[in-house]
């Protein structure tokens, strides 16, 4: 492919034109709101990521984030509500580092909220972390911070990738001993820990499609697939081929079983629990289960939990039997002695 | 796998498939599916033009169900590729996503039409599930959730068949001891019962999303309201404006002869979606994307309305002498006012689209300066609403002299739209969709970068 050497050309030339053409680099802003300023020790502190197109369309952002690693902890991003519906890189947060990343973007644009939509503006996600506990003998207020960095960079929808003249803003709450514990949202589009318990609704129904391209993979066969989550967001994904085991996975996956012997199944997870699994059959291959299931992961654990109960209930129910079938062998070989 | 009817309209082994070829748009037919055929088709190639045509009067016989198609009625598939073959009523294998609180049984699943393509109808179609008035019955669209139809038809008449308000339309009616089905779409129909699961506690969800219902086969059952959206506007006459959901594809509709589309869909799990509608004009350039983004209420219908599409836009050089006329010309809203922009100047106003759309200017270049130009437009409407812009196409005046004499020198084949559409068209399909994003992604951070993946996401089509 020739593509980069091509974008060099391209983005040289269209410089010029841009120049030119007198267009001037449109504004963003990149900022993060977390509803209150102030938090206890070990509250569940919040914070929304939100882009501010200020009336120019965009299409695609780059996210980097630094945040207080030492005072926030078990970071999760939820992007259910996001207004990218399209992700290279999902967000994700490197707690040893204090970083949070992400590539997301949005076909066709996004030029701000339009008018009667009764969701919250330029909403890009929530990152939920876990204050610290209580320091004894530490200082009795602290301070965190969460921020956009420079190499963010959010580009126009313009059909050059143009980007936009990028304001980041960045968000600092203070930990205090009689902080509140909770985040208090109200609009929708925004997670509220209700909300976040409540999701009992499996990812959004996807299709598997098999692929075979000169150019990628060498030409070998793979499947592509992607679906979003309405509530908390797509966690991850899992697949399996025929009769192995369930791994995690990304699109565009590389099938491992190349004459194509089973069934291609794909299981997409939401932060909450919840999955949907989908099905690929190829030519000739008999199905034994469902095209679609859907499910949470405490049904899992309650149906393995309930077979690990069968399974004790049944040994103990043979040791008595066997037992009981001993000790009347042994009483009559008394009784005719 | 489910058999693509409109991709096997050349396929030979299909052909012995087809159980009735329509000629014609007039003669009425009946159809006696007594036979045992695999994969059974209807072959109306002879009735269909670029995607839509009219049907006669057809009536369906067969074991799983009979179908009455009301004469004159319009057939469109939601794309313009599809050319006629469709499925006739044939048995399929389906599993039903389970209730908490229930137990689904399948009785029965019939697939009509095509599994790839959905096809729309501007008249009611009549379904009859003979001996089925105990069983409740749904209908499952490609790539989306089984959804149980639930209104109830007012009568069993053709007026309430074609009063059904769009193409997601389904009302249901029990007549005697049969099931019957008024629709205006063909999808795969799911005939099931019913039985509660008393042990298992219906789903509080904490919120008001959630309510129960009665049906056929007894017992109560949790569900969830979803919502519906609706888009009217106008694009360009008798195209097909496509419809994207989160970047996929979901349904096209025809526009009438003035442009005017209305497009509902419906099954939406309450929360933020973005729709995009993007459409390519009778002469195949494609219409910028145009992309909202809002959220989804439970219950509610979210209409947006007023949709204009911007011109689409061509030009007839990409490179010329100052003193050489340039032509633009593309396709508007019929009668819309077309103006032109060179940068974010207005270079002239009131061009007017004729009945077919089509509008052209002539762009004298002795005013100008030697320079590369970026030419843009807009479409004003009778009632003085604006569209956004169309896409961009660029041209690079230059002075001719003694050394430069026959051609001017070209801007950059990189630079026409068409090129840096092909640039991000990794599969050469025509299409930028979830393939060519997925190639990106391979080659993230090698060969793609957040330039590429914004230049793809302006061209999306899905």
């Amino acid at each position: 492919m020739k593509m980069k050497k091509q974008l060099l050309l391209r983005g040289l030339i269209l410089s010029i034109l841009f120049l030119c053409s007198s267009i001037p680099a449109f504004g963003a802003k990149l900022y993060l709101d977390s509803g209150t300023d102030e938090y206890g020790f070990g509250a569940t502190v919040s914070f929304v990521v939100r882009l501010d197109t200020e009336d120019e369309c965009i299409n695609a952002i780059s996210g980097e984030f630094s945040f207080s690693n030492n005072i926030l902890t078990d970071g999760k991003f939820y992007y259910g509500d996001s207004l990218f519906s399209l992700w290279v890189r999902p967000p994700e947060i490197d707690q040893k580092n204090g970083k949070i990343t992400f590539v997301g973007g949005i076909p066709g644009g996004y030029c701000g909220k339009i008018s009667g939509d009764p969701g919250t503006e330029g909403v890009i996600g929530e990152i939920i972390f876990k204050s610290v506990g209580m320091i004894i003998g530490g200082p009795r207020n602290l301070s965190a911070t969460v921020e956009p960095v420079a190499t963010s960079q959010v580009l126009l929808n313009d059909g050059l990738g143009t980007p936009a003249k990028l304001t980041l803003e960045g968000k600092t709450i203070k930990i205090i001993s009689n902080g509140p514990k909770f985040p208090q949202h109200q609009a929708p589009g925004e997670l509220t820990e209700k909300e976040l318990k409540s999701d009992k609704t499996s990812p959004e129904p996807f299709v598997i499609e098999l692929r075979k391209d000169s150019k990628v993979l060498d030409g070998k066969y793979f499947i592509i697939f992607s679906t979003t989550d309405k509530q908390t967001g797509v966690d991850y994904y899992e697949i399996k081929e025929g009769d192995e085991k369930w791994i995690k996975a990304s699109s565009p996956y590389l099938l491992e079983d190349q004459r194509l012997r089973g069934v291609i199944e794909v299981r997409a997870w939401d932060k909450a629990g919840n999955y949907r699994s989908e099905q690929y059959v190829p030519d000739g291959v008999i199905v034994k289960k469902p095209a679609v299931t859907t499910g949470t992961k405490s049904e899992k654990e309650q149906t393995s939990s309930n077979v690990f109960q069968t399974l004790i209930i049944s040994v103990s129910l043979f040791l008595l039997i066997v037992a009981v079938a001993a000790y009347l062998m042994a009483k009559r070989n008394a009784d005719k002695k | 796998m489910r058999v693509l009817a409109d991709d096997v309209t050349s396929s030979v082994s299909i052909v012995s498939n087809v159980v009735y070829t329509i000629l014609n748009s007039e003669d009425s037919i009946t159809i006696d599916m007594n036979e045992d055929v695999e994969d059974p088709l209807i072959n109306s190639v002879a009735v269909i033009t670029s995607g839509s045509g009219l049907f006669p009067e057809i009536n369906i016989n067969s074991d799983l169900m009979d179908v009455a198609i009301p004469a004159s009625t319009t057939v469109t598939g939601a794309d313009d590729s599809w050319g006629g073959m469709m499925h006739a009523p044939m048995a399929t294998a389906v599993t039903l996503p389970q209730v908490e609180g229930e137990t689904r049984t399948v009785d029965s699943a019939v697939e009509i039409g095509s599994s790839s393509i959905k096809l729309t109808f501007d008249k009611g179609v009549r379904l009859f599930f003979p001996g089925k008035a105990d069983f409740r019955i749904g209908h499952i669209e490609p790539g989306e959730d089984f959804s149980e139809i639930t209104d109830v038809c007012d009568a069993d008449d053709q007026e309430t068949g074609n009063d059904l308000l769009d193409d997601d339309g389904d009302c249901k009616i029990i007549v005697g001891s049969d099931l019957v089905v008024w629709t205006k779409h063909f999808t795969e129909y799911v005939v099931y019962s019913v039985a509660t699961t008393p042990a298992v506690q219906p789903v509080d969800n904490g919120d008001n999303n959630s309510g129960t219902t009665t049906g056929g086969g007894g017992g109560a059952t949790t569900f969830s309201h979803k919502g519906k959206v609706a888009f009217d506007g106008i694009a360009y006459p008798n195209v097909f404006v496509n419809l994207l959901k989160d970047g996929r594809k979901i349904t096209s509709k025809k526009a009438d002869s003035s442009g005017k589309f209305n497009i509902k869909i419906g099954n939406l799990t309450p929360g933020t979606y973005t729709f995009s509608l993007w459409a390519n004009d009778s002469s195949g350039r494609k219409s910028p994307t145009i992309s909202y983004t809002f959220y989804v209420t439970s219950s509610i219908t979210a209409t947006v309305s007023s949709v204009i599409f911007p011109p689409t836009i061509e030009m007839n050089k990409s490179a010329a002498f100052i003193g050489e006329d340039l032509e633009i010309s593309g396709q508007a809203a019929p009668l819309g006012e077309v103006s032109i922009y060179l940068g974010d100047e207005e270079i002239v106003s009131g061009i007017t689209a004729d009945a077919s759309g089509n509008w052209k200017y002539i762009l004298k270049t002795n005013s100008l300066v030697v320079g590369p130009y970026l030419v843009k437009a807009n479409v004003k409407l009778s009632d003085g609403a604006f569209s956004t812009f169309s896409s961009g196409v660029n041209f690079l005046l230059s002075k001719k002299d003694e050394k430069v004499t026959e051609t001017p020198p070209e801007i950059s084949e990189q630079l026409t739209p068409q090129k840096i559409y092909n640039e991000v068209d990794f599969n050469r399909d025509g299409k930028i969709n979830m393939d060519d994003f997925n190639t990106l992604v391979f080659y993230w951070g090698k060969q793609t970068d957040l330039t590429d993946f914004s230049i793809l996401l302006y061209y999306w089509t899905g």
